[in-house]
């Protein structure tokens, strides 16, 4: 421990902004910053992840009121193109008008059903019962047999109404109509994200998992670097998973894990060569890797060669640091989006699956820059629950670190439901992200 | 066939053809699935996780790459 105080308490090694401060290429503003978070927040209930009345707090208090993404820009980049964004029991219809992008809730005025069941393009949305029809931007279009309904006013019959907005190349919804503006609550993530210009680059790839676990315990496995030690243990002589920061600002928290460092949970030296090996996740047998010159760190070997692959994609006039191209920067907008900093193209989103509180979707994301004309994004490649990340060949490496967290999560979610205690206890340091957001959630809810 | 030697306790772990994991540490030897589950040996004990890295759900040949890493 580097001091006996509990808000201060640190693992041995290298701290973060030490080991950034010795790489070739400096890291941007961004990541000098520190903020640590301080909270009373040792321990969260149980029933948050394994009581469906819980969940229904959640659809009431959280999903009703907050901004949430919804979908990317380029997904609907005509007028008329709209897909279906699906949380819980509510279903939203985001479309593409001519006078910008708008949301409705994906429900007819006159008997309820649905308009949509999927994503696609429309002049207008006509109910598939009884052919009540809106127009793109939610008036009403026609009402069928409208002597028959001489009690409905068309000027207040338009489809019920939902907030949307952007930010960098992302539609956020709110189907509160009267939440604050978007930008007011992406402002820490915008502060941090301008820099990276996340509105320049496509989906690469897009897959989409459904989770047996409540969308919480699915998130925050992907919040912290302490699970690394057990869960990922092939990765720890080329990770600084103990000598991760973490700090949070408003709805924002972000974790920053070295890699190219040695986890402090070994016990031996590695060499320079032996964490540019680990880095590389290749096994004893795997193709020799080039041997680094004496004096040379596998930091700097490492971003070097990530640099030569990403500068032609990023343009060469981008510095692009060590610390960019090298380290896991993962930040968590409240409540459930995740995007990767950096020239790393992972983001995440979680969220309820089917309004169950023991089933969730996990996305992943590959959002990546491009040079010339914007490439079309890849549409969502969807696993069921008992299909292997393995399937999406279009992760890589990723959908193997994945099997190892999803050999966890089904088991959590059964513990949690069985469990003889309420509190799920977290640490003071390494699951700040989590406490930080369990904070925000009891605003939310409760 | 893919060897790994666990970073923390020194533990080889071997991919055999029949798709288990064969384990050496401290001179015991013991045969593991993918899951944990102990088949034969000795050694009754394997890191799970190093077991579903090696044994568990593989990428087909050369989508097994650090994607992170490509433009």
């Amino acid at each position: 421990m580097a001091t006996t105080a509990q808000d201060l308490n640190r693992s041995a090694g290298i701290s973060y902004q030490e080991l950034i401060r010795q790489d070739d290429v400096p890291p941007p503003a961004a990541l000098t910053l520190e903020n640590p978070y301080h909270s009373d927040t040792t321990s969260v209930p149980v029933s948050r992840y394994a009581d469906s009345a819980f969940h229904d707090l959640e659809m009431q208090n959280l999903w009703a009121r907050v901004w949430q993404m919804a979908c990317r820009e380029e997904e609907i980049p005509e007028v008329g193109d709209y897909i279906v964004y699906e949380i819980g029991h509510f279903s939203i219809l985001v479309v593409h008008t001519k006078t910008g992008i708008k949301a409705h809730h994906n429900v007819c005025r006159h008997r309820g059903r649905r308009l949509k069941d999927f994503d696609g393009h429309a002049a207008n949305f006509i109910c598939p019962f009884h052919g009540f029809s809106w127009n793109l931007d939610g008036s009403v279009r026609g009402i069928t047999s409208d002597w028959d309904f001489p009690h409905v006013d068309p000027d207040t019959f338009g489809l019920n109404a939902v907030q949307a907005d952007t930010w960098g190349g992302w539609v956020f919804i709110n189907m509160d109509m009267n939440a604050g503006s978007l930008s007011e609550f992406v402002k820490d993530l915008a502060d941090q994200f301008d820099y990276w210009k996340p509105q320049d680059r496509y989906i690469e790839a897009h897959v989409g998992k459904v989770m047996k676990a409540n969308w919480k315990a699915v998130q925050e496995a992907f919040m912290e670097a302490f699970h690394v030690v057990t869960t990922h243990p092939q990765l720890l002589a080329g990770i600084g998973d103990e000598n991760s920061q973490y700090d949070a600002w408003g709805n924002l928290s972000r974790a920053i894990t070295p890699n190219a460092t040695p986890s402090p949970h070994i016990n031996w030296d590695p060499s320079e060569q032996d964490l540019l090996e680990a880095v590389s996740m290749r096994d004893l047998d795997g193709p020799d890797m080039p041997k680094l010159p004496d004096g040379v760190r596998a930091r700097s070997a490492m971003a070097a060669g990530v640099r030569g692959m990403m500068q032609p994609l990023f343009g060469e006039d981008v510095v692009l640091s060590d610390a960019e191209l090298s380290d896991s920067i993962y930040y968590t907008q409240f409540p459930n989006f995740h995007p990767w900093g950096g020239t790393n193209r992972i983001v995440y989103r979680f969220r309820p699956w089917q309004n169950r509180h023991d089933r969730s979707l996990m996305e992943c994301y590959y959002l990546s820059p491009f040079q010339g004309e914007r490439p079309p994004p890849a549409p969502i490649h969807i696993l069921g629950e008992d299909e292997p990340w393995t399937n999406a060949t279009e992760l890589g490496m990723l959908a193997r670190v994945f099997t190892q967290d999803t050999f966890n999560l089904p088991q959590v979610q059964l513990g949690l439901e069985s469990a003889q205690y309420d509190e799920v206890v977290l640490a003071n340091y390494q699951e700040t992200k989590l406490r930080h957001f369990h904070d925000l959630l009891s605003k939310w809810v409760e | 066939m893919p060897r790994l030697r666990h970073p923390v306790n020194g533990a080889m772990y071997t991919l055999q053809e029949d798709g288990l994991v064969q384990v050496e540490n401290n001179g015991l030897t013991g045969l593991f699935s993918w899951d944990g589950r102990h088949r034969s040996g000795d050694l009754t004990y394997a890191d799970v996780h190093m077991l579903v890295w090696l044994a568990g759900p593989q990428l087909p040949e050369g989508a097994d790459v650090a994607r992170r890493h490509r433009g």
